[in-house]
């Protein structure tokens, strides 16, 4: 087994110029990867991860274009939404995939190069520690930022999209390291959204890929300013081969309200770590995701709401859907910090299992130190309501059609309340094509 | 409300005197020559020594675990006694009547009047004093229909062979650390044999009363209900107040075979230390039950006492069919912390499980329900249903949930839900419309909150615990 | 007997009752009345002593400052109030609760308590009057009661815990019919001489069954209207907004 210390020479090897860079290595340094056991990853197969990633190559550098991507292609993964757009190709801002122009104003997108005339002069170092080894090996690795920021009163009518493509496995020059095979390719995405007071903004960020076994190490940073009202939803549809640990940061100041969903489309193994932090009064997070592991994959989603200050309202709607000898996972976790009041904090994790060898774990958590509260949790594992099929069959309706819209119908709940509507249709069109497939 | 509150931080126990009963001790400490005194005090057979020994030569590989939401300082396993014993005043008494009478008075004012229950209530008991028994009722009446209900010493001594057979079946030696303790260092305890096709004539009791110092209690049970046989079994604790931590590792297991059923009722009111959180018992357990086909085991637990309490009740569900219970109250006030909850394994095909928890969180206290749900791939069609709530009392405790669910194969359900709330202002103030006073209203939206667990207890255990609960909550007065 | 004078109710900075007046003497039954938002539950449970509301003015009941007393302490004083939602207690059995509260109320007047076996004859009597099956009494309080049950059970309530002064707040919300006439000849039964009763209505459909002495329309926080019982028919017939802020 490699030390975390090569891990991180070889992954890391010579970026992470800049403060937040060398958290991210002293952090590493101190902790490596984490360890299996760890509660936070029961259901996270991190020393399958961990197997990968020592085979495994850094994204190549320099080749700022690919020659497998085109707008299309993007367009046909990441569907398309209308807005600007932030397209980075393994890692690397692509200025020619990117639709930067129109932004509207007070919306200020791009890599973090653009951006540097908007960083005030002496801005403070970074403070904040990364969240696990993933996390810092993501900050180490010192990638190229998406920045999406939106100034103070201003409300956005279309949605930034961010999309991450990995061409892994499909680009020829894998680098002089690469060595022959499966070997996957490593990239850290990192993408900061930032929502000034009063405003009104919604993301997308797409991750896909062209094929091949790449391995995408993603971190996501959401601040929604007093009052802001921030939408961002996830979608992680890489090909299933692709190992995806992603976590998303989510800080919210007073009454501010964010909506964030996360789909879990394909991939071999993929985590989703929502981290959200009720940080002012009045705060409210509404959770919601979707996932279909099949074949021999694992989806493993870990989602943190902390109350921190008093009146939030938080909600978390998860559904898993297990096919084959797919794993399913959920732990979600709600705490409500001591001298808090008035905190309303619902949970529910409904799960479906198609067949005998696949798995659903849930663990639905609930951690409270204050009285003043009410808060509750469900959670469900079952197949496919037998009466429901029957009467839909006594109708005249095949079994695997019927099966598919019972699918479909569980499935929608979340998928019917994204927005905007070309996000929508672009899940349903992929919900549709999957329930057929899981009911055949 | 903060007269309630401050009532239920001050409330006092009510079982916190201590005996004048002449003790005898084994030394100080833990080692392999301490646990070979123990195994001579009781003459026992050789296997039995080995068994013990084996446990202790594991135990000490073993890191005690750290994982439950509770927090205290170090045990020092030298610092204390592994065996003590009510000296004996001449030859082992022959009955009731020969009993010590400063070990009857005891039992007496615990409310467990040995003598008046032989006459009376009609059930029978096995009281135990530290680390051993002292007397046990109704034996010859039981004995009529071939049910053995004595002491874990007797049962070594007279039915070694059913001992053998069953002792570490459920929870080995090597289970956890805290079992694997239990298991070097064990002393007393009930054993209980219920034959083929026998139902239990009446309910079978154990009183456990801590008294001598500085002392750890280790008990053991085993009960075993035959193919058919089915039995009701409660279990009561007391201990002094004082302020040093005294720790209770007590390892039961429960063998039901194919069509019995074993229902198992706990009301531990373990001394919980004062106010400041100074003393009480640690109460580390280990209780694990397995049932045959078509075998139904329920566990029903009352929780009001400890400092620490750490214990799972569990069923394997092995055989087809077999149904498994837990309903459990746990009140935690002052700076009592409980991490409890269970573990339902179902392996066997339509087996099913229900889980009730109640938690009720007061003063500065942490109170944690902590359960698994697992459903093997050969559990084809098996159910389970959780139900937990938790009440709060006060801005500074705590009520945690953590359930760990599990599911392996597509013709499993399982549904899991859960609240956590304060008492509800609406309906403090419909009763004190009505006249009740704030504590009186409390008590008794508390007492309905837990309703669904009492209604499960026997009889009369079921107004004991009304009547515990109150008590818990009377220290409102005021 | 009930005396209320300047009474003001504020909640979450918002004036709901603004500056009240209302005398009401044994044996009289007064009905209040106005259109929603007027503030009839809040005065309802300004007189209960409901947390939650800063209040000023002067409430008295047979000369005892009301304001200055805890909830059971008003109810052991001789107030009673049927709820307009009556919160549903699960666990706690009906007859437990009733006769808990029985008891609490006759200590605090010194009167002795009542026995299980005379408490079970007490309430049987009385609910044969409401037409309620005896198994009311073991069931949990108001839990999985229909509308129709719960506001009976307030009215058993009430028989059972006699008050000098009642406060029915919008007793006939949900009922059909056959429950309103029931409820009403329940209510009338307990009209006496030594009792006042105030009748919180939107509708005035109530005040048919239960002929109040005087009726009062209550608008933007205080009473702006008095009158008999005609008062109740001129509102069916013109309804509340001649009467409303907008109209003034």
């Amino acid at each position: 087994m490699t030390s975390d210390a090569a891990l991180l020479e070889r992954l890391a090897p010579t970026a992470g110029v800049g403060a937040r860079a060398e958290r991210g290595r002293a952090f590493f340094d101190a902790h490596g990867l984490p360890d299996p056991k760890a509660e936070a990853w029961r259901y996270t197969p991190v020393t399958e991860i961990r197997a990968a990633l020592e085979h495994a190559v850094p994204a190549p550098c320099g080749s700022t274009s690919s020659t497998v991507a085109d707008r299309p292609l993007i367009d046909a993964l990441a569907g398309s939404h209308g807005g600007p757009r932030l397209v980075f190709v393994d890692g690397l801002f692509s200025a020619e995939l990117s639709d930067v122009e129109a932004t509207p104003g007070g919306l200020w997108i791009g890599d973090a190069e653009a951006l540097r005339p908007r960083r005030a002069p002496g801005a403070p170092a970074p403070q904040d520690e990364p969240a696990d080894g993933f996390h810092a090996l993501n900050w180490a690795a010192g990638s190229d930022v998406a920045a999406v920021l939106v100034d103070a009163d201003t409300h956005l009518d279309v949605p930034v999209h961010v999309v991450h493509l990995s061409t892994a496995g499909s680009t020829t020059s894998a680098g002089p390291d690469a060595t022959a095979g499966a070997d996957a390719t490593v990239t850290h995405p990192r993408t900061v959204v930032r929502v000034g007071a009063g405003s009104t903004a919604a993301v997308i960020e797409s991750f896909v890929g062209t094929g091949g076994p790449s391995i995408t190490n993603s971190s996501t940073r959401v601040v929604a300013a007093e009052g802001a009202t921030v939408t961002y939803h996830r979608v992680m549809s890489e090909p299933a081969e692709a190992i995806h640990v992603g976590r998303t940061g989510i800080e919210q100041a007073a009454h501010s309200r964010v909506a964030a969903t996360s789909v879990i489309t394909d991939g071999r193994i993929v985590r989703n770590a929502v981290d959200v932090v009720l940080g002012g009064d009045g705060a409210r997070s509404d959770l919601s995701g979707l996932y279909l592991p099949t074949d021999h994959q694992r989806h493993d989603n870990v989602v943190t709401v902390d109350h921190v200050a008093s009146h939030g309202t938080s909600t978390q709607r998860f559904k898993g859907i297990v096919d084959d000898h797919g794993r399913g996972s959920f732990s979600g976790h709600v705490i409500v910090r001591h001298g808090t009041v008035g905190t309303d904090a619902a949970q529910s994790n409904p799960n479906l299992v198609l067949t005998p060898t696949a798995q659903a774990d849930t663990r639905p958590w609930l951690e409270i130190f204050a009285d003043d509260v009410r808060c509750t949790h469900g959670a469900t594992v079952g197949r496919l309501d037998d009466d429901a099929l029957f009467y839909l069959r006594s109708r005249g309706i095949p079994t695997a059609q019927a099966r598919a819209m019972l699918i479909a119908a569980f499935a929608a709940e979340v998928v019917d309340s994204v927005t905007p509507e070309s996000l929508r249709d672009h899940l349903s069109t992929w919900l549709h094509t999957r329930t057929v497939e899981v009911s055949s | 409300m903060t007269d309630v509150i401050d009532g239920l931080v001050e409330r006092e126990y009510a079982f916190g005197f201590e005996s004048d009963i002449e003790t005898e001790r084994a030394p100080k400490g833990l080692n392999e020559d301490v646990i070979r005194l123990i195994s001579a005090k009781k003459d026992e057979p050789e296997w039995l020594l080995e068994w013990r020994l084996a446990a202790y030569r594991h135990f000490i590989t073993m890191v005690e675990p750290d994982w439950a939401k509770v927090q205290h300082p170090p045990i020092d396993y030298q610092d204390m006694y592994y065996w003590a014993a009510p000296k004996p005043k001449g030859p082992a008494p022959k009955s009731l009547d020969e009993v010590d009478p400063e070990i009857r008075a005891t039992f007496d004012k615990l409310g467990i009047s040995l003598a008046e229950q032989e006459r009376l209530t009609g059930v029978a008991v096995d009281a135990i004093i530290d680390s051993v028994s002292v007397a046990t009722t109704f034996k010859a009446k039981l004995a009529e229909v071939g049910v053995i209900f004595c002491s874990f010493s007797e049962a070594v001594r007279e039915h070694p062979d059913l001992v053998r057979k069953y002792l570490g079946t459920v929870v080995p030696p090597r289970d956890n650390f805290f079992a694997a303790l239990n298991s070097a260092v064990f002393t007393d305890g009930s054993f209980c044999f219920i034959p083929a096709g026998v139902t239990c004539p009446m309910e079978l009791s154990t009183y456990f009363r801590i008294n001598a110092k500085e002392t750890g209690q280790f008990e053991r049970t085993l009960i075993i209900a035959e193919e058919g046989a089915s039995v009701s079994y409660l279990e009561g604790c007391t201990a002094p107040m004082r302020d040093e931590n005294q720790l209770h590792a007590a390892v039961v297991e429960l063998i039901a075979l194919d069509d019995s059923s074993i229902k198992y009722s706990t009301v531990q009111n373990w001394y919980p230390g004062d106010a400041e959180g100074r003393g009480g018992i640690y109460n580390f357990v280990t209780k694990r039950a397995r049932a045959g086909a078509r075998a139904k085991v329920s566990w029903t637990q009352v929780e009001t006492g400890s400092a620490i309490t750490w214990k799972y009740p569990s069923v394997i569900l092995q055989g087809d069919d077999s149904v498994g219970e837990f309903y459990s109250v746990a009140v935690t006030t002052n700076l009592q912390q409980a991490d409890t909850g269970t573990k339902m394994i179902h392996i066997g095909r339509n087996t099913s499980s229900t889980i009730v928890s109640k938690g009720i969180s007061a003063g500065r206290a942490q109170n944690t329900y902590r359960g698994q749900v697992k459903m093997l791939r050969s559990a084809q069609g098996a159910r389970n249903h959780t139900r937990c709530d938790s009440l709060l009392i006060g801005s500074d405790c705590g009520a945690h949930t953590f359930p760990y669910v599990e599911v392996k194969n597509d013709t499993a359900s399982v549904e899991h839900e859960a609240s956590t709330s304060k008492i509800s202002e609406d309906q403090l103030f419909y009763c004190r419309q009505r006249g009740l006073n704030e504590e009186d209203a409390t008590s008794m939206i508390v007492n309905g909150f837990c309703r669904e667990v009492f209604d499960e207890l026997p009889m009369e255990y079921a107004v004991e615990a009304q009547a515990l609960m109150r008590l818990t909550l009377e220290g409102a007065v005021g | 007997m009930l005396s209320i004078s300047e009474l003001t109710a504020v909640v979450d900075g918002k004036r709901i009752l603004d500056g009240l007046d209302l005398e009401i003497a044994a044996g009289e039954v007064h009905a209040i009345m106005g259109p929603n938002g007027a503030g009839k539950s809040t005065l309802s449970n300004v007189l209960a002593g409901r947390d939650g509301y800063e209040v000023t003015g002067r409430v008295t009941l047979d000369g005892v400052d009301l304001l200055g007393l805890e909830p059971e302490q008003r109810a052991a004083a001789g107030l009673f109030l049927a709820f307009q939602y009556p919160t549903e207690i699960p666990g706690v059995g009906n007859m437990y609760f009733l006769r808990t509260a029985l008891n609490a109320v006759r200590r605090e007047r010194g009167e002795p308590e009542i026995s299980a076996v005379e408490f079970l004859t007490l309430a049987k009597e009385n609910m044969a009057r409401l037409e309620m099956d005896p198994a009311f009494l073991s069931r949990s309080v108001n839990e999985g009661f229909s509308g129709g049950e719960r506001k009976r059970n307030e009215i058993l309530q009430m028989s059972l815990l006699q008050p000098r002064l009642a406060i029915l707040d919008e007793i006939d919300s949900g009922l059909d019919i056959d429950a309103l006439r029931i409820v009403a000849n329940g209510v009338e039964s307990l009209r006496s001489p030594d009792r006042a009763m105030l009748i919180i209505t939107h509708y005035p459909r109530l005040l048919e069954y239960v002929r109040p002495d005087h009726v009062h329309v209550l608008t933007d926080g205080r009473i702006t209207r008095s009158g008999d019982h005609t008062l109740a028919l001129e509102l069916e017939e013109h309804g509340y907004a001649p009467l409303t802020g907008s109209a003034r």
